[in-house]
């Protein structure tokens, strides 16, 4: 096939890189929740005041500084792949219309526009660093605040369509890889422990998913009665909590039983290297293990960005991109092997 | 990806279902979900919705406030406890101390202690400065630094200025 190059470029900059600790972080996000005063929330505004919102909104922010998208315009397999890059949410993929975008050129930064709430802000950064991210949401925040009149009130703060966002309209995230957990079965005891610290465990595209390559998204419940300092350092201190328990058990394997785990990554590496056929699930699961594998040194390091990217590229959406038409399952589930394959080749 | 029964919408419903041990996937889309019937199976309602409804059903609620209205969406109190969410900002005025009992338990608090917007956070600032050299005050006067203090009081008092001087 030879457009490795070309299929890698479709990988979300962030996701190739590493931050702090990458070893079990992938990612940190932040988002803001935040509507225009007076005017309907989304799920109550017919289209047209939807797209006036929209208008409004989009009025607002620099072309020089972000990349703006009306979500009706584009094709369903163009958003879908907005939503595997984490740009917009799951939700918003299937009712597009008067919904808009606007991502920061180094897509480090996006606004969704009519999702649940008027405005979405979110920040991700590369690793556990909430406070990079945090800080970009906010200087994005003031600036919209400047131009367009925030619903907001001195009791209950910032007004959302949920009162479950209301407050802060604060969600904070981190992204976490937990095979060692997973493993050994110690993800219960760990999530419960977190969920009575008021936080909550999702799958990779938030809300109602499912976790796929042992990848799990720890988030806060609260959003009202706190300030966004200790919103974050409650989360940072939970996460910080999971990373040492996950650290715990890899090097217990290591050393416990470094032969069998030593097998396991190298067989996944093995399938990846040759299958002709394979699946999404299946694709994450062999990834999460290379990727194991890499953070105990079993694997070369050099090998990282290039599994990163290929947890990303593999998805359903992605990979339709790349091969132009819309795919049968087995098709795809060949082009993904191929892809795999070469990809890995390329590296070897 | 796209709807495996028609091939022209997104596929937004996946489907797993393991019958003796056979697992069998499916992609659908909204539409085909509901005429083969398979969305039947999944639709329980909107899960916070009724999560408000037996919130809401062990406080007592008088019929007229049921019906009360927000003016400016035209939102009752009934539909916001049927689905959960609000009409617009302005609901949260027309149903504030009927919405307190519910944050208390959904957020745990009902009083916002975050960020506040420069415009359209008002004199909420200033409040919460002048509350805070109010405590400051307490604390000299208590040990006793009256100089300082009066200097605390004059800004405190320059501020109140500032924010309307309705607060004592």
């Amino acid at each position: 096939m030879n457009t490795n190059k070309r299929i890698l470029d479709t990988a979300t900059p962030w996701m190739i890189e590493s931050g702090p600790q990458g070893d079990v972080v992938l990612s940190s996000r932040v988002r803001l929740a935040r509507n225009l005063k007076s005017r309907p929330f989304p799920a109550h505004a017919n289209a047209t005041e939807k797209i006036k919102i929209r208008q409004e909104i989009m009025a607002t922010l620099s072309k020089d500084k972000y990349n703006l998208t009306n979500l009706e315009e584009i094709s369903s397999l163009e958003r879908e792949l907005m939503m595997e890059g984490h740009l917009i949410s799951p939700q918003i993929i299937t009712d597009p219309t008067g919904r808009g975008v606007a991502v920061s050129k180094d897509q480090l930064l996006s606004i969704m526009i009519n999702e649940e709430d008027h405005l979405r802000i979110q920040a991700i950064a590369p690793g556990l660093d909430l406070d990079n991210a945090l800080t970009k949401a906010n200087e994005a925040d003031d600036s919209l605040e400047e131009k367009l009149d925030i619903a907001f009130d001195e009791q209950f703060g910032y007004l959302t369509a949920w009162p479950t966002n209301l407050g802060t309209g604060l969600r904070v995230s981190a992204m976490l890889h937990l095979p060692g957990l997973a493993l050994t079965n110690n993800l219960p005891r760990i999530f419960g422990a977190v969920s009575q610290l008021g936080m909550v465990v999702r799958g990779i595209y938030g809300e109602g998913t499912e976790a796929l390559g042992n990848l799990y998204q720890v988030s806060n419940q609260r959003s009202l009665g706190r300030t966004e300092d200790e919103i974050v350092k409650d989360l940072d201190t939970a996460v910080k909590h999971i990373i040492g328990e996950e650290r715990k058990i890899r090097e217990a394997l290591l050393s416990k039983s470094k032969n069998s785990i030593e097998d396991k990554v190298r067989r996944s590496l093995g399938v990846l290297q040759e299958a002709r056929l394979i699946s999404t699930n299946e694709a994450l699961a062999l990834l999460s293990d290379v990727r194991l594998g890499i953070d105990l040194d079993l694997i070369d390091k050099d090998l990282k960005p290039t599994i990163q990217a290929l947890m990303q590229i593999t998805r359903p959406a992605h990979l339709q991109k790349f091969m132009g038409n819309s795919l049968e399952t087995e098709v795809r589930d060949y082009y993904r092997a191929t892809v795999i394959r070469e990809e890995l080749a390329k590296e070897g | 990806m796209l709807c495996e029964r028609c091939h022209v919408n997104p596929a937004t419903v996946h489907l797993k279902k393991s019958i003796n041990g056979v697992l069998d996937e499916k992609h659908l889309c909204q539409t085909c979900a509901e005429e083969t019937g398979e969305l039947q199976i999944l639709n329980l309602g909107n899960p916070l919705g009724s999560f408000f409804e037996t919130l809401l059903g062990s406080m007592e609620l008088k019929p007229a406030m049921m019906q009360t209205k927000c003016e400016v969406c035209g939102l009752t109190f009934d539909d916001f406890r049927q689905k959960g969410e609000f009409g617009c900002s302005d609901c949260y005025v027309t149903f504030r101390e009927e919405l307190k009992p519910i944050l208390r338990r959904i957020q745990g608090d009902v009083i916002h202690k975050g960020k506040v917007p420069k415009r359209a956070g008002g004199t909420l600032s200033i409040k919460r400065e002048i509350e805070k050299l109010r405590d400051n005050l307490k604390e000299l006067v208590a040990k006793e630094e009256y100089e300082k203090a009066a200097k605390v009081r004059d800004e405190i008092k320059k501020l109140e200025a500032q924010s309307g001087g309705e607060e004592q």
